[in-house]
């Protein structure tokens, strides 16, 4: 996909190499993995550039998501019913449209019980970086606009949902 | 042992934290809230003082945010690294997203399912359910009004169409002698009520019966379709051609008096002369026709006296060398 050699082969067959495991894992690996990998960045590459590697693999994690997972000839308001169901099915939270504006394309979206942040201490930032790439990796596939994703609200902040102002983006987009 | 010896509060700002106290405890916004507050020496008496200030800012914070939550105002935006009114931002948020779907589901949109909202999600998703089965089943319904209309227009058509069978002759297409003698009768009232006139007009083919023997019956058949057909397409929408039996037909013209009728007729004989009868591809040779015509009037109101005097002057059209229309006025052919 894109200039990154990643593809949704590359994730394996599950079923062949877990049949005991399944599919499912703890949100603390999946945190521990994530935690561990943001601190080394941070490290080797500094906050900022942290903030802009994960922004840009959540992007492409969710435009791979989108090709894969989601039926993207659905018109919107049946697109989001869905995304919404498969974010609950993957156990990733639980997406509500709080505002929508189909002409602008311009949302207002919450991840309740978000995999990434909910219940972490506070620390005064906002942290979902992977999960706005995330978002905006989807509305890219699905609408072949861009979108700019801004976290305004998380719980690392001291909320108790993410909250998640998603816009088409008129400039042409740096990153993939 | 401890060797420090607590300090003794001070009651001026012992005071101050006990009304600040008071106001939250009794649900009202805080009053002069000091931006800081003296210190105690104490660090533990200093820690508390600092809380409750705390307390206090975010409580004046949540306040007008909560109120308005609490009138459903959901545009009110919830203080931001509030803690103090978290719960009450999961709810704003709930409602918010709430408020959008029932948006959705009013739009028709019944895809929408509320997940993990609690007694909220088990009554929306219920309504939207229900919604659902209503549009489903109004759908069917519409279908089936579709049909049933469908059915009975196709009914109406054949209705209407064995209607015209039953009062048409098959071969012809002009209306029969059944619906003739109804007709008369109508016309008779409607005359007699409203003192009008109407005409009755009665002609037959010449030599039909000579030419039926030389060019054959279907030959014939084909003279009385391409007559009938004529004669329909000259007279007027309100005017009736019957086909009375065998060669014979009748027209009878509402509100028409004789002197019209006779000049319609005479319009008609003439240019029956001149129809072409096409029969398997060759033109058969050129009929004409005999008419009689007599009106309603004082002496003649039952359809029986009009159809003799029609008849009469038919007859009398007949002996007068055929290819010709003749008169019953006043008990006399002319």
């Amino acid at each position: 996909m894109d200039e990154f050699n990643f593809n949704w082969q590359q994730l394996g067959d599950i079923q062949e190499g877990r049949p005991n495991l399944g599919n499912m894992t703890s949100v603390t690996a999946y945190r521990l993995m994530q935690y561990t990998m943001r601190a080394v960045l941070e490290h080797e590459f500094g906050d900022e550039k942290t903030k802009q590697l994960l922004i840009q693999s959540g992007r492409l994690a969710g435009k791979a998501f989108c090709q894969n997972i989601l039926d993207t000839s659905l018109p919107l308001n049946k697109f989001i019913a869905q995304l919404h169901e498969k974010l609950i099915e993957h156990s990733i939270g639980i997406l509500r449209v709080e505002k929508a504006d189909p002409e602008t394309f311009s949302f207002v979206v919450t991840v309740s019980e978000d995999l990434d942040c909910s219940g972490l201490p506070l620390q005064g930032v906002t942290v979902c970086d992977y999960d706005e790439g995330f978002i905006e990796g989807i509305f890219h596939i699905y609408t072949q606009q861009n979108f700019i994703v801004k976290e305004i609200d998380c719980w690392a902040t001291g909320e108790r949902t993410c909250r998640f102002t998603i816009d088409v983006n008129d400039q042409e987009m740096t990153t993939t | 042992m401890n060797l420090f010896k607590p300090e003794k509060p001070d009651p001026a700002l012992l005071d101050q934290l006990n009304q600040i106290l008071e106001q939250i405890s009794t649900g009202r916004v805080v009053q002069n809230l000091p931006k800081e507050l003296p210190l105690f020496v104490d660090p533990a008496q200093n820690q508390l003082s600092k809380n409750i200030l705390l307390l206090a800012r975010q409580y004046n914070e949540s306040f007008g945010f909560m109120q308005d939550l609490a009138r459903g105002k959901l545009d009110t935006a919830p203080p931001i690294r509030n803690y103090f009114s978290n719960p009450f931002k999961s709810l704003h948020s709930e409602l918010l997203h709430l408020t959008w779907q029932i948006q959705q589901i009013a739009k028709g949109d019944y895809e929408q399912k509320v997940s993990f909202s609690g007694d909220f999600s088990h009554a929306i998703n219920s309504m939207i359910q229900i919604l659902q089965q209503k549009e489903d089943l109004d759908k069917i319904n519409r279908e089936n009004e579709i049909k049933l209309q469908k059915y009975a227009d196709e009914l109406a058509y054949l209705n209407n169409k064995l209607m015209e069978l039953a009062i048409t002759d098959a071969l012809t297409g002009a209306l029969n002698r059944r619906q003739f003698d109804t007709q008369m009768e109508h016309e008779l009232q409607r005359s007699q009520r409203f003192g009008k006139t109407f005409s009755l007009v009665m002609f037959d083919i010449d030599y039909f019966k000579q030419f039926n023997d030389h060019y054959g019956h279907q030959a014939g058949d084909q003279v009385l379709i391409t007559l009938s057909q004529f004669v329909k397409n000259e007279i007027r929408q309100t005017d009736r051609l019957y086909r009375y039996g065998g060669e014979e037909f009748t027209i009878i013209l509402p509100e028409t008096d004789l002197r019209n009728a006779s000049l319609l007729t005479e319009k008609l004989r003439k240019k029956i002369e001149f129809t072409n009868v096409e029969y398997q591809g060759n033109n058969l040779p050129r009929i004409t026709v005999s008419f009689g015509v007599a009106s309603y009037s004082q002496q003649i109101q039952e359809p029986a006296h009009l159809i003799h005097a029609a008849d009469k002057a038919l007859y009398h059209a007949k002996n007068s060398g055929r290819n010709c229309v003749r008169l019953f006025k006043d008990n006399f052919v002319t």
